[in-house]
């Protein structure tokens, strides 16, 4: 019973993310436009530009090779399997014994690499910037990912995202402190990497929609990630009635929307993320996260 | 029986290196290849059937001393691996040369590194591979420090270091000897019985890791020494520390070890993201693997040490798929390198550029091996790395503050490794692979012979599938890992997931490269079911240049992103450390292979002007210490709250 219940949420989640992406987008682009004062697009026009760019010739950069295809469609399945791993409404899903954090952080890395692998292709400046700079800033965005994995990992004793979230809706008393500070360093991180957009321009038709959807995808991915490991409260657990997961879905659904209005908010603030400033807050994340484990040791030697 | 057909071997590849010089090169590459087949299959034949007291004893050595030669479990194991990377290196030992001895080299830049690099003597790789047999046969001291004295003479890859490290080795056994034998007579069985104690026991630690550290010397541009050379540094740390100083040390022992890992692996990793030619991006790249794995050789020390042999199989398992990688995606990687040589005429990153057209299998193999190293799922380096952290985390629950804190900073700077690992890959492979030519030679780069493709494309196919199922890279090994780790049970499953404890969900490669597979299959009917709409061709807009006249027409490459101009964040980032720190290290403009022929016409413009100059200066400098103050204000408040943390804590 409860590997055909793990099932159906699991095609649900993935029903509910892939429809769900576009939409985040909207919210997030209407919020952008009315805190600037503009009426912002309407509701409809991610989905629009979506099927625009897949009715459209493929136009391919002089001197590119096969990777200009094959990279966007490996980096949106990356991102896509890692966005199907995350828990949204209902833990204990068909998936979960293979949601490690470790594993989702290497799927998150690897679209980032492919894609900045894509924009060499052409060899043009611009390209070869985006992928100096992005995988830069990944690359200072791992030990921030990971230290936070370790606190998390230490305190449930597995890397394993679901275990995790289930600890956490129990709600841990005595570390209050590490939690908070690997919450702050998450969420430096994912501000980080979810207001860095490569601007590629060598890319059209299918390949601009694949890649258009994987930003889309990796916003929601973020927040699903912030979500489950740090306020997954009224996530149905492994196991429940399907009529828990209504109460899984809302609790989603608010979540999300608390996440779009804050990103589009801060965005609205700092405008856009410049490449030493966002290695800045990386670095301060890094930090944070050691600090939140030097906490996590001195508390567990009191405990 | 396997013992003396092993020793025979050595002797046959003695010998070839004594004619080597007067018969043909095919002759000793093929003979050399062949000889380190049958040494693969007596491995295995021994790891069918194996009694681990067999020895033999050779009537040479020292006065009253014979040497002895022994096969356990751990040494069929290294055997096995370094002679499955020694094998393709013997059979295209001449690639990467070929342009160089053809009299023909490209470039100046091609000729003046031919030149630059000395001629392969033929004796040096049938003296090598003996070398590494008698190296990992060695069952006292005296053939263990006669194996890597051949090895550092055969390779001839920094002599100095080399020497340097058996020294240390020599003083370390000698000091670590029971007294009731004499020096030369120093049996590895004999050892095993009483390890050292007290301040011995810390000198002779010292003494082993700089002897380890200093193989580290063969990462050069050659692929043997660079794969295999390396790779023996690691053996002698697992098997003088874990194997001959017996079942437990002290918990102390373990922190050199973790913190030279880390160092290690971030040093290694950093360099292979800011070196300018592909050999050296890419051996300097294996300290990164290594590191790593000296990390998990330094947490099975510490799980040995407090009685954890579950957090120590752990650590020991992902120290041997560590060391798998590097291996065999090394010299994937370093061959693929010498093919590039031979057909693009130079090694420097900053001529080449769009050989995935020209070498589109070298391209294919290179990205195999560059995501097998790059720690990225569901790659083989990754689950070598997945495996480390599981073992970190096992062991951040024992000892003290201070010890859970060192552990911690080792994780992150694992972590930090990673991620510049990646950074490198792409580095290489965007540069050398994709884009335009840089010139006009690479744009007529052939792909290599038909015999390296195939040798190359097992390789790769090798490295993906044990990527996928790891179990099978830990299978022949699993007996000795089971005897380091001092844990009963060697009987591993052929499982499909690695799992930290015997409920724990763990990690499937399997399924996650299935589900990749699946969707990417998916996405790819949904979107190119109707066949691929007329690709068009056109000219890529790049940032508002023109399209390149006919008279240029791979477009002018200085608009190219370069390897210099990639590692360009990196490099602002580096200055806030000591300027020496930084030469070492690679960075900080470029190096004189770097710097142009000729210098441009020294025109005093508007830049030369004093003032000017300084306020230049002065703005520049302004961005590397205000990263350099952030950072330092950064660290010291979390060390104040680290240090408020700990005063809390009882």
């Amino acid at each position: 019973m409860n590997l055909l219940l793990g099932f159906v949420a699991q095609l649900l989640h993935i029903a509910l993310m892939l429809t769900a992406t576009p939409a985040l987008v909207s919210v997030v682009r209407w919020v952008e436009a009315r805190l600037a004062g503009r009426t912002g697009p309407p509701v409809l026009q991610p989905w629009r530009d979506l099927h625009r760019l897949l009715r459209k010739e493929t136009v391919v950069a002089e001197g590119a090779s096969d990777l200009s295809t094959a990279a966007p469609l490996l980096s949106a399945t990356a991102i896509g399997i890692a966005a199907f791993l995350v828990p949204s409404f209902a833990l204990g899903m068909t998936f979960a014994p293979f949601a490690d954090l470790l594993v989702i952080a290497g799927l998150m890395a690897l679209s980032r690499g492919s894609i900045a692998l894509a924009a060499m292709d052409a060899g043009t400046a611009l390209g070869g910037m985006n992928a100096s700079r992005a995988t830069f800033l990944a690359c200072l965005a791992e030990p921030a990912i990971l230290s936070v994995v370790f606190v998390l990992s230490l305190l449930v004793g597995s890397s394993n995202l679901d275990l995790v979230a289930a600890m956490q809706q129990e709600g841990v008393t005595d570390w209050r402190t590490a939690v908070a500070l690997a919450f702050a360093a998450t969420l430096l991180v994912a501000f980080v990497d979810c207001g860095w957009r490569p601007t590629l321009l060598e890319f059209s038709g299918r390949s601009q929609a694949l890649i258009e959807a994987t930003e889309a995808l990796r916003l929601l991915l973020w927040f699903n990630l912030l979500g489950a490991t740090f306020v997954p409260f009224g996530m149905a657990p492994a196991g429940a009635a399907p009529t828990a997961w209504l109460v899984g879905l809302a609790s989603w659904l608010i979540r999300t929307l608390l996440f779009a209005v804050a990103l589009a908010v801060a965005q609205a603030f700092v405008n856009r993320v410049r490449l030493m400033r966002a290695a800045h807050v990386l670095g301060v994340a890094i930090l944070l996260g050691l600090l939140a484990i030097a906490y996590l040791f001195a508390d567990m030697g009191t405990a | 029986m396997v013992l003396t057909l092993l020793a025979i071997m050595i002797a046959a590849l003695l010998a070839l290196a004594v004619v080597a010089t007067f018969a043909p090169r095919i002759v000793v590459s093929l003979g050399s290849a062949g000889i380190a087949g049958l040494v693969i299959l007596a491995a295995l034949a021994a790891m069918a059937g194996i009694d681990p007291t067999a020895t033999l004893a050779l009537p040479l050595g020292p006065a009253g001393a014979a040497m002895r030669l022994a096969l356990d479990p751990l040494g069929a194991a290294f055997l096995l691996l370094v002679f499955l990377a020694a094998t393709p290196c013997a059979l295209f030992a001449d690639t990467g040369q070929a342009a160089s001895l053809a009299g023909q080299p490209a470039s100046p830049a091609g000729q003046a590194a031919s030149l630059a690099g000395q001629p392969a003597s033929p004796a040096r790789l049938p003296a090598s591979l003996a070398a590494l047999a008698l190296t990992l046969l060695a069952a006292d001291a005296f053939t263990l420090i006669l194996g890597l004295l051949l090895l550092a003479l055969a390779t001839g890859s920094s002599l100095r270091l080399a020497t340097f490290g058996v020294v240390c080795l020599i003083a370390a056994f000698a000091l670590a000897a029971p007294t009731t034998i004499a020096w030369p007579d120093c049996d590895f069985a004999a050892m095993r019985a009483a390890p050292p104690d007290g301040w011995r026991a810390g000198v002779v630690l010292v003494l082993v890791l700089l002897g380890a550290g200093s193989q580290a010397g063969h990462a050069t541009r050659a692929t043997l020494p660079a794969v295999a050379g390396t790779t023996i540094g690691s053996y002698l740390l697992i098997r003088i520390l874990l194997d001959l100083f017996g079942p437990a040390q002290p918990l102390w022992w373990a922190v050199p070890l973790l913190v030279v890992g880390a160092i290690a692996a971030v040093a290694g990793s950093l360099r292979a993201a800011l070196e300018t030619t592909l050999q050296s991006v890419l051996s300097l790249g294996g300290l990164h693997q290594l590191g790593l794995a000296t990390i998990g050789i330094g947490v099975a020390l510490l799980a040995r040490a407090v009685d954890l042999p579950d957090v120590a199989l752990l650590a020991i398992e992902a120290t041997w798929l560590l060391l798998v990688a590097h291996v065999l995606c090394r010299t994937l990687l370093l061959l693929c390198a010498g093919a590039v040589e031979t057909g693009a005429g130079t090694r420097r990153l900053d001529r080449l550029g769009g050989l995935a057209h020209g070498m589109p299998i070298i391209a294919i193999c290179t990205l195999a091996g560059l995501f097998g190293v790059a720690v990225l799922p569901p790659g083989l380096g990754f689950a070598g790395f997945w495996l480390l952290f599981q073992a970190l985390l096992g062991a951040a629950r024992v000892g003290g503050f201070g010890l859970q804190l060192v552990i911690a900073i080792v994780a992150v700077l694992a972590a930090l490794s990673t991620g510049l690992s990646v950074m490198a890959a792409v580095r290489l492979f965007g540069v050398a692979f994709l884009g335009r030519p840089r010139t006009p030679r690479t744009a007529v780069a052939e792909d290599a012979p038909f015999a390296l493709r195939a040798v190359l494309i097992g390789l790769a196919a090798a490295t993906g599938l044990l990527g996928v199922v790891p179990a099978l890279a830990l299978l022949p090994a699993a007996p000795a890992l089971a005897y380091l780790a001092n844990s009963g049970s060697d009987t591993l499953a052929l499982a499909l997931t690695l799992r930290p404890g015997a409920e724990a969900p763990g990690y499937a490669p399997a399924a996650i490269a299935g589900l990749l597979a699946v969707a990417g299959c998916a996405v790819f009917w949904l979107l190119y079911r109707g066949g691929s709409q007329s690709n068009r061709r056109e000219p890529a807009w790049s940032g508002g240049f023109a399209a390149p006249p006919a008279w240029l027409p791979f477009g002018e490459p200085a608009t190219q992103y370069g390897p210099a101009s990639f590692a360009e964040p990196l490099q602002r980032v580096l200055r806030i450390l000591p300027l020496p720190l930084i030469k070492r290290l690679g960075g900080g403009g470029p190096t004189p292979d770097q710097a142009p022929l000729s210098s441009p016409n020294p025109r005093p413009d508007a830049n030369h002007h004093p003032l000017r100059r300084a306020i230049r200066a002065a703005v520049r400098a302004n961005a590397a210490t205000s990263i350099a103050a952030t950072s330092i204000a950064a660290t010291l408040i979390v060390i104040v709250l680290a240090a408020a943390a700990w005063l809390v804590a009882p």
